[in-house]
């Protein structure tokens, strides 16, 4: 790392005195002094500058753009239209309300689709849920028809925790942290249908998961038997 | 001194996380010109400067609720600012524009004498200094900057910048290479000899600055 004395310091060389100025000023030599006291300068210098001026109409600009849509949006549409606007939506809902209803039951109608984004409640699906939340765990619990009634409220699953596996466990504390979370929903004064739903839905996958888990170490635990006969 | 070197109150905190307009105000007027500073000698360029601050406050109006601790308030706004000034240094905007900005050895500022101030005034070195700084390579000054004035680590350089922390250092060696010469240039033009252009230096301004240097030894 040696350099002749004529020329500046390599790089090698400055970083090794820049160190010495930053991280080891200890171990500096006479010898090192002068051009470590160049850098501390020189730093001193940097630090030294003057600090800029900002325009303060800046600030301005500077929120403009998360301020802009909100003011842009309404101020797009006087008040009066936008009262108009709404209460048109609003006769054209319960105009289209009266119609589905006034429609003779049992025959399949038709709806068309409003918003593909938010899936409108279905009663039949979250009965259909239920019907096979119900299957899944007469199937788990070897218990016949009757045995659970999984009608329209929380079951904590009556299941055997002492012989279940990690896998099986972890499954069934997430059954358990569900049913909670249904049991909940009915305390609320307006229940929330599809959140409802989608809560059944992963009750029955879960169930589901668990009977798989049980499939697989029955399998695991008949190879076992037919080993050791 | 970094500008950033600043203590908000708790409860003006609080409020611009909790996204109130009088504190955003507030914490503005305190921070925006450390932010300007910043980015005007990063980026040596006082319009793309102002953009810094503007996104840096448009990020402090809509991200600071994600701040957990007051304390780290400020850091985090200089962290972003530092962001946003690396972000335009890496642009392809940036680079095709400094390719038409290179000065050339003609208009090329001198070392010193060149303004027509005093010599041994403070205004005059600082605006050498200035000048010298905006000679010098993106990453070096970039790295000078952080890690002389904003107190950033190597390491913490190093991550900002997708590099290693010996990237920083060979940069920040770089830079003061260079501020050096210029420095040594700048002496001599004091002492009255003829000023010489930055980056070329004259045989003796070599020996004057290694004279002071001396062999170092192997680390």
């Amino acid at each position: 790392m040696n350099h002749s004395n004529d020329q500046l310091p390599d790089e090698q060389a400055l970083q090794r005195l820049l160190e010495l100025r930053d991280v080891d000023p200890a171990a500096l030599t006479p010898q090192d002094a002068p051009l470590v006291a160049h850098l501390r300068d020189l730093r001193e210098q940097l630090n030294d500058l003057p600090q800029e001026t900002i325009d303060p109409a800046l600030w301005r600009d500077a929120t403009a753009p998360t301020a802009a849509p909100v003011e842009s949006v309404h101020s797009a549409t006087p008040p009066w239209l936008r009262y108009r606007f709404a209460a048109a939506a609003a006769v054209f809902l319960v105009s289209l309300v009266g119609m589905l209803a006034l429609l003779p039951s049992g025959e399949p109608v038709n709806t068309p689709q409003i918003s593909a984004s938010a899936p409108l409640y279905d009663g039949t699906a979250l009965a259909s849920l239920m019907r096979q939340s119900r299957d899944l765990e007469r199937l788990l619990t070897g218990q016949g028809a009757g045995a659970m009634q999984a009608a329209d409220r929380a079951l904590a699953p009556a299941l055997d925790l002492r012989q279940s596996d990690a896998t099986e466990r972890s499954l069934r504390y997430r059954l358990v942290d569900i049913d909670a979370q249904i049991a909940r929903l009915y305390d609320t004064p307006k229940m929330d249908e599809q959140r409802r739903l989608v809560l059944w839905q992963h009750r029955v996958d879960v169930l589901r998961s668990l009977v798989m888990a049980r499939v697989g170490s029955g399998d695991r635990l008949q190879s076992l038997n037919s080993r050791s006969m | 001194m970094s500008g950033f070197d600043v203590r908000l109150p708790e409860l003006l905190v609080r409020g611009v996380i909790a996204g109130r307009r009088h504190d955003q105000v507030r914490a503005y007027e305190v921070l925006a010109p450390a932010i300007m500073t910043l980015a005007t000698r990063i980026l040596q360029d006082r319009h793309q400067a102002e953009e810094v601050v503007q996104d840096t406050f448009v990020d402090v109006v809509e991200k600071a609720r994600g701040v957990r601790t007051p304390g780290a308030f400020v850091g985090w706004v200089k962290r972003v600012a530092v962001n946003h000034c690396l972000m335009r240094l890496r642009s392809p905007w940036h680079a095709r524009r400094e390719a038409l900005d290179e000065p050339d050895a003609e208009t090329a500022p001198v070392s010193a004498g060149g303004y027509g101030l005093d010599p041994q005034s403070d205004s005059h070195a600082q605006r050498t200094l200035e000048a010298a700084l905006g000679q010098l390579p993106d990453d070096a000054r970039a790295v000078l900057w952080l890690h002389d004035v904003e107190g950033y680590t190597h390491k913490e350089i190093g991550q900002l910048m997708g590099h290693t922390t010996s990237y920083s250092k060979s940069q920040l060696a770089r830079a003061y290479q260079k501020l050096l010469a210029w420095r040594l240039a700048g002496e001599r033009a004091a002492s009255g000899a003829t000023p010489s252009r930055q980056g070329t230096q004259s045989e003796p301004q070599q020996r004057s600055i290694a004279g002071r240097t001396s062999t170092p030894t192997p680390a």
